[in-house]
């Protein structure tokens, strides 16, 4: 392990924490939606990074981004249901689609995609 | 010398009377009955009011009022229902200096100001008789969460209907329906941009960072923890005569209605 990717570890590990301590701690609405915000997304990030050298055969973009599509509304739709007892289908639905929409824009675009 | 113990006797006669007098207010104040509903002017729970919005309510999403202690009269206070002459609950009142209907409400518990909710509207509604007062407590945007009925005669307190205005200020504080929902799917698509470069991964990770604190701090309206005990709804609206009895009692406790 080299020592870039001991310090993104690191860093890594310093905003987890943080974010964690901010989420149990706080009582302001703001920050709570930040901090989980946060936790997902850099983990989700390097998440990515670390999946990227072993997921080397995609088949299709296309094929992938609806799939993820798929699931990412269906995993929202599940949790929102199962924690607040209703569902708020549109900003849900809204988000996957302009993400969606952003992710073909950027792979077609840049001609710069998972099977580069 | 004979002035000097006389001195020293009137001296001792008005320590021993000034000790006396200590130990009465004493005795006195433990048998002060601890009466269901009051109003006080205390100048120590005043102070206490007072440290406590400083620490406390500053932090809370909820100081939309903003300076509250300057809006609201911390001087007279209105004691609500305690529990019993053992009860380690009660409800301090304070309300506006410009509208008598808004409130706000400390819950305080083993002597402790734990929390604290504005309820907005409390609107006197009407008097029921010479000797009884009934309140509808409305929050921000009108929805009816309870009615109380205060005894004037008697200094009681009874909780008559408790609305389903309750339970959007139950559920409301940390929404975690929508940040844990948008948050998996921030983090199912982070993880997606983030195999294509580190830098795809951070935009989109800021940008949904924005997007999500956006959209579900905003979707709260009150803005409380919920750390109550026990509660108790009784939201049938025509049953408000018989839901009065003399043990139920109305706290408020992170934006929580606690019947005991």
């Amino acid at each position: 392990m080299n020592l870039k990717v001991k310090t993104t570890l690191a860093i890594y590990c310093i905003l987890i924490l943080s974010m964690l301590t901010i989420l149990v701690c706080t009582e302001d609405n703001l920050f709570f939606s930040i901090s989980i915000a946060v936790i997902c997304t850099s983990t989700g990030v390097l998440g990515g990074q670390i999946i990227k050298r072993r997921v080397q055969v995609l088949k299709s973009r296309i094929g992938f981004l609806i799939g993820l599509f798929i699931v990412s509304f269906l995993l929202s739709i599940g949790i929102h249901y199962y924690v607040a007892k209703e569902i708020e289908l549109i900003y849900i639905v809204l988000t996957n689609v302009v993400l969606a929409l952003v992710a073909l824009w950027y792979f077609y675009f840049f001609k710069q995609g998972l099977n580069d | 010398m004979h002035m000097k113990t006389k001195l020293l006797k009137y001296v001792l006669c008005c320590l021993c009377c000034s000790c006396s007098e200590i130990q009465h207010d004493c005795i006195n104040s433990e048998l002060v009955e601890k009466r269901p509903y009051e109003v006080v002017r205390d100048v120590n729970l005043q102070h206490e009011l007072l440290s406590y919005l400083n620490v406390a309510v500053i932090t809370r999403a909820s100081s939309v009022v903003t300076a509250p202690e300057e809006n609201y009269d911390l001087s007279v206070q209105e004691i609500y229902c305690p529990q019993s002459q053992t009860s380690n609950e009660e409800m301090v009142v304070v309300r506006n200096k410009n509208n008598n209907n808004n409130v706000m409400a400390f819950y305080k518990e083993n002597g402790v100001i734990s929390n604290c909710l504005i309820i907005e509207e409390c609107k006197q509604d009407f008097m029921t008789s010479s000797n009884e007062t009934v309140f509808l407590c409305r929050d921000g945007d009108n929805t009816p969460i309870f009615k109380a009925k205060i005894n004037e005669v008697d200094h009681t307190c009874n909780v008559v209907e408790i609305y389903s205005g309750i339970n959007k200020v139950q559920s409301s504080g940390r929404n975690w329906g929508c940040n844990l929902s948008l948050g998996v799917c921030g983090a199912l698509w982070s993880t997606a941009f983030g195999m294509v470069t580190v830098g795809a991964g951070f935009v989109v990770g800021i940008a949904w960072c924005v997007f999500q604190t956006w959209i579900c701090s905003t979707s709260t309206t009150v803005s409380t923890a919920t750390t109550a005990t026990t509660a108790t709804t009784t939201p049938d609206s025509t049953t408000s005569a018989t839901a009065t009895s003399s043990s139920e009692v109305v706290a408020l406790t992170n934006g929580t209605i606690v019947l005991n």
